[in-house]
């Protein structure tokens, strides 16, 4: 045997060598050990990253203190001037887009649970309405800021309904009940300016979620978000009402009742005006033809409102 | 000014869908390199448990290197390399009672018969076998030779030695492996 033997040998035993492999079970098996130590690894913070924020003594009581101690990587970042410059900022101002669009989607992205996101979320967007009050407050809230507000409120509220069902998912149930009832409590006290910049999205822009109803989220079927919705639009209507009771087209109009059973009923309407400069409305009798039984058939119903543009339906006046 | 850290802010953002990726990244390098890897050991260690062990070891002590951001020019080396130490380290372990074993189980003395047989039949599964009974340091080299199909300098570069050293070893270890299957030994 000579040295070609030998190496030709262990070519060909190479070559057989190539049919021992793992079996397909045993590398599927493997595979997912690998899996899960990788998923397991790989959700720790990395050492030289900018998460790498280990829970210790001093970042779990910040954590209590304030959920926004996550944003303490970004100030060294940023520069801790420009952050807090930006942190006071109203819609119109310079660092505006760099707060809503940056610094909150990190502080968001760099919490650990659903629950400190969703909570973030919900901070954000009652912070949009709070802005909101403050610019109405200095007579300058215009249309396009009312639209730039309502958009990042919708994106808040939707990325915290997402947190939600995350959530609910995880079986916290509670958690996620407790911040959409803190969340929508929140709503409450701040609704007439969320009306306010809500309906100027809705005209300028139809992409943007019609009121608070958030169209884009109707996947969501959790039964919290749909309380929401069901909530925000109840409201929504509310408000809509209360605001017609004071614009001309639906003055208060009473109607009196027609309970007697014979003879021609006259419909006595009075009208307040609040706006003083609509004329008094004045309303033509209603015929009513009396049947031989007694009971009283309305022939025609119309009456005519000579200083409305529209005729409230008969449904509207029954609402008053 | 602001628009240099609003960038930074923005890669720290996507910072934060780098794991996803690596853990994708990877799991690919296990389904191209794991049957390699496997070959490897078990030719080597000749006991599939711990081939398929030392295998799944190699894997994750490669990830976690990778994961703290730390540079692997040629994955393959560096994984026959991870195998490589994991197996010393594991001979290191069991020294004590591993020749006895050795004997035992593969049978490190070659029996009279066996001895006899060599003579007529000497097929490629034979001389696998007789790999395990060459020395260590020639045992990697053939290995990855003939079973791993290594070019001389990969096996250089993935036992950090020069060419040379890696050729001197082989011819060694194909002239001890001779040897053995002529049956003087």
């Amino acid at each position: 045997m000579n040295d070609h033997d030998i190496e030709k040998l262990l070519g060909d035993a190479g070559r057989s060598a190539k049919k021992v492999g793992m079996t397909v079970a045993e590398k599927d098996r493997h595979r997912s050990r690998l899996m899960q130590f990788m998923e397991k690894a790989g959700t720790l913070p990395a050492p030289a990253d900018i998460r790498a924020v280990k829970p210790n003594l001093w970042t779990s009581l910040l954590r209590k203190l304030n959920p926004a101690y996550i944003a303490a990587p970004v100030l060294v970042i940023l520069g801790a001037g420009v952050v807090y410059a930006a942190e006071g900022s109203l819609p119109g101002d310079l660092l505006y887009g760099l707060k809503t669009n940056v610094i909150e989607r990190v502080q968001t992205s760099l919490a650990f649970s659903a629950e400190d996101k969703a909570n973030l979320n919900a901070q954000f967007a009652v912070k949009r309405l709070v802005e909101a009050e403050a610019v109405s407050k200095k007579h300058n809230l215009d249309p396009s800021k009312k639209l730039e507000l309502s958009k990042d409120f919708a994106q808040k509220k939707d990325d915290l309904l997402k947190e939600i069902q995350t959530l609910k998912n995880e079986n916290k149930s509670t958690e996620a009940d407790k911040i959409y009832n803190d969340f929508s409590s929140r709503l409450q006290e701040h609704r007439l300016i969320l009306t306010d910049i809500q309906d100027a999205g809705n005209t300028e822009n139809k992409t943007v979620p019609n009121g608070t109803l958030g169209e884009s989220t109707t996947q969501e079927t959790s039964t919290t978000t749909r309380t929401l919705q069901e909530q925000m639009a109840s409201q929504e209507v509310k408000i809509r009402y209360d605001q017609q009771s004071f614009s001309p087209t639906t003055t208060g109009i009473k109607t009196s009742d027609t309970t007697s059973t014979t003879g021609i009923k006259t419909t006595d309407f009075t009208t307040s005006t609040k706006t003083g400069d609509t004329t008094p409305i004045e309303i033509k009798t209603t015929d009513i033809k009396t049947t031989d039984s007694g009971t009283t058939v309305p022939s025609t119903t119309t009456s005519d409102f000579r200083t409305t543009s529209t005729a409230p339906s008969t449904q509207e006046t029954a609402v008053r | 000014m602001h628009w240099c850290n609003v960038s930074i802010l923005y890669a720290s953002h996507m910072a934060d869908q780098r794991p996803k990726s690596i853990i994708q990244d990877f799991i690919k390098t296990y389904d191209q390199y794991s049957d390699k890897i496997f070959r490897h050991l078990f030719f080597r260690i000749r006991d599939r448990e711990k081939a398929l062990d030392l295998m799944q070891e190699t894997f994750t002590k490669t990830f976690l290197y990778i994961k703290d951001g730390k540079e692997v020019e040629n994955l393959q080396a560096f994984l026959y390399r991870v195998a490589n130490n994991l197996m010393i380290d594991d001979f290191k372990k069991r020294k004590v009672y591993s020749l006895e074993k050795m004997a035992e189980e593969d049978g490190f003395t070659p029996s009279i018969d066996e001895t006899a047989m060599i003579q007529k039949k000497i097929d490629s599964e034979t001389v696998l076998q007789k790999i395990g009974q060459i020395p260590p340091a020639y045992q990697t080299v053939i290995v990855m030779r003939y079973v791993d199909e290594l070019s001389s300098k990969e096996i250089a570069h993935i036992l950090g030695e020069s060419e040379n050293l890696v050729n001197v070893k082989m011819h060694r270890g194909l002239k001890k492996l001779r040897k053995i299957l002529e049956g003087h030994e």
